[in-house]
């Protein structure tokens, strides 16, 4: 019972970091309708501006020109390729995003080599012991970070210009254009806070219990994409939903691999895409895909 | 024409869909403070004339291939379109195009993304939709996806009227409202003029348009067949037969003597 209770507080804790992943993406796809599979390349991006600089400037300068640097380089895909791709049809764009992709993740990994870079983090190894449970450091600060950000981001999104210009774009880019709505801006921002997300999930996949950043942190980024889309791609809540119900999967299905060894290793990395198979079969939109609310 | 204030005016625009023209040459004017409407029938490319003025023919695959659109002596083609916005033009889409996962409130506030106004002005816009369509504020927090086809356009129209646009562009209003809504509708888009906005108005539904308006053209196959004062076009035998659906005595006589003369037709009748 308490190594159930452990793992489920670190699934929640891990699923509140795919959240933050997961939420990115959802960001792009709400304002562009692109599916974006260069996320994990600028998370990648962040945590290594971090890694790089943490020594010389300390470790929350280092974090802030992370999330800053991510989003430039989110912001700068957006303005210097996607910008250029405009009004051609989405599955085209989502497949110069691999291109993209491809592009980031071989200079990123060219640079890493094979080092495990550390992010300089102030919570260490460290292990709150609540009676039976112990849990690390950084997994409650990832997930009361993530919380934060999520709560931001949510309050942002439904009260702010920024928030009712991005979803009227969302629903119909021509209508929106129609009512002034600078649909560059809006994009260009979607990419930029998409970025800044993905920085700071860098942090969370990177710390203890992981050794560092490596080439490997942007297959472990990738396990957001299923969130996204079990919880439904273009909705908020169902990458919040998503994010959790994969990092709990994972975690669980990695403590009980033991009791599952006829199922063979690897189980907590394959489990996240046999969640989502399990979910489109049944809701083929995702969790909380909008199906069609309008009366004709 | 119209005193030369800060009128909408077309000149010679031609617009292609690739190779397919879709305009050639219109030209047409809205002298400040007027209605105008253009009439015509499906493809005759009325829709196709809002979105070359409001620059939203990119998202359809068209292009301006000459001519110029501009607003007293400012030149709006070549603006994107929240600076047509922005100059004062404000379209409402065909198919009202509601946000529909949003509420009313939030679709108002949408309508003022291109607004140059300040918070006054934009808190005297809402008023002033709030006294046209007093429905809207009833529902401010309801998902506009849920509103009836006749609120839908409501919200549609009190959208576009948030930016305070000096021309509005109002694409087919009518379409798809029961008679006594298209009637609503008609009245508030006069009442809309009182206030001091020029309207330059597209339907299908003629008699409306050309009771609405001051001026008229009539748009067949990309080309202006037509235009004048809309009393008069609504007094002329072509305009009727085609859009009023109205027979004039002479074709009706035409008719029935025709009858008379073909004796095929008694077979049907029989």
């Amino acid at each position: 019972m308490t190594t159930f209770a452990e793992l489920l507080l670190n699934g929640i804790s891990l699923g509140s970091v795919y959240a933050l992943i997961a939420l990115g993406f959802v960001v792009i796809f709400r304002a562009t309708e692109v599916v974006n599979f260069a996320h994990a390349s600028l998370l990648l991006a962040g945590g290594y501006v971090t890694a790089v600089l943490h020594e010389d400037i300390g470790f929350w300068p280092a974090l802030l020109v992370g999330i800053a640097g991510a989003a430039a380089v989110g912001a700068a895909v957006e303005f210097l390729v996607m910008r250029r791709y405009r009004g051609a049809d989405h599955s085209v764009l989502a497949i110069v995003t691999i291109g993209v992709d491809i592009l980031l993740t071989t200079e990123l990994t060219r640079r890493i080599g094979t080092d495990v870079l550390a992010l300089g983090d102030p919570w260490g190894d460290a292990v709150l012991t609540l009676g039976p449970i112990s849990l690390a450091h950084t997994r409650i600060a990832a997930f009361v970070a993530a919380g934060l950000l999520i709560t931001a981001f949510l309050l942002v999104f439904r009260y702010t210009s920024w928030g009712v210009a991005m979803r009227a774009a969302a629903e119909s880019a021509e209508t929106a254009a129609l009512m002034g709505v600078r649909l560059g801006r809006v994009s260009l921002g979607a990419w930029a806070v998409a970025g800044g997300l993905a920085a700071v999930a860098a942090l969370f996949l990177t710390v203890f219990p992981t050794p560092g950043l490596e080439r490997a942190t942007s297959l472990a980024a990738l396990k957001a994409f299923p969130a996204a889309i079990l919880g439904g791609l273009d909705s908020t809540t169902g990458a919040l939903v998503g994010g959790l119900l994969i990092g709990i999967t994972e975690s669980l299905a990695t403590g009980y691999q033991s009791d599952l060894a006829f199922l063979g290793r690897g189980l907590g990395d394959l489990a996240p895409y046999l969640v989502m198979i399990a979910v489109l079969l049944v809701r083929p939109a995702g969790l909380f895909g909008t199906k069609e609310l309008a009366r004709v | 024409m119209g005193g030369g204030g800060a009128g909408l005016v077309v000149r010679d625009l031609s617009v292609g869909y690739g190779p397919v023209r879709a305009l050639r040459e219109v030209s047409l004017e809205v002298p400040e403070g007027a209605v105008v409407t253009v009439l015509g029938g499906n493809g005759a490319g009325k829709s196709t004339l809002l979105r070359a003025v409001s620059r939203t023919l990119a998202f359809h695959g068209g292009t301006v291939t000459g001519g110029t659109v501009s607003l007293g002596d400012r030149r709006l083609d070549g603006l994107p379109p929240d600076r047509v916005v922005a100059a004062g033009v404000c379209q409402v889409p065909e198919g009202r195009q509601v946000f529909a996962r949003m509420t009313v409130a939030d679709n108002l506030r949408a309508g003022t993304f291109g607004s140059s106004g300040g918070r006054t002005a934009r808190a005297a816009a809402l008023r002033r939709v709030h006294e046209l369509f007093p429905v809207l504020a009833e529902r401010a927090q309801q998902h506009a996806g849920l509103l009836s086809g006749g609120e839908q356009q409501m919200l549609a129209v009190g959208r576009a009227l948030m930016a305070a646009p000096k021309v509005l562009l109002l694409d087919e209003p009518s379409l798809g409202l029961a008679p006594l809504m298209a009637e609503r509708i008609a009245d508030t888009v006069r009442e809309i003029n009182d206030q001091g906005t020029s309207v330059l108005l597209v339907e299908q539904n003629a008699a409306i348009a050309l009771r609405l308006a001051d001026r008229a053209y009539v748009l067949e196959v990309g080309e202006v067949t037509l235009s004048g004062p809309a009393g008069e076009l609504a007094a002329s035998d072509e305009v009727r037969r085609r859009y009023l659906g109205v027979v004039d005595e002479d074709a009706a006589a035409d008719a029935s003597s025709a009858r008379g003369t073909a004796p095929a037709l008694s077979r049907w009748e029989g």
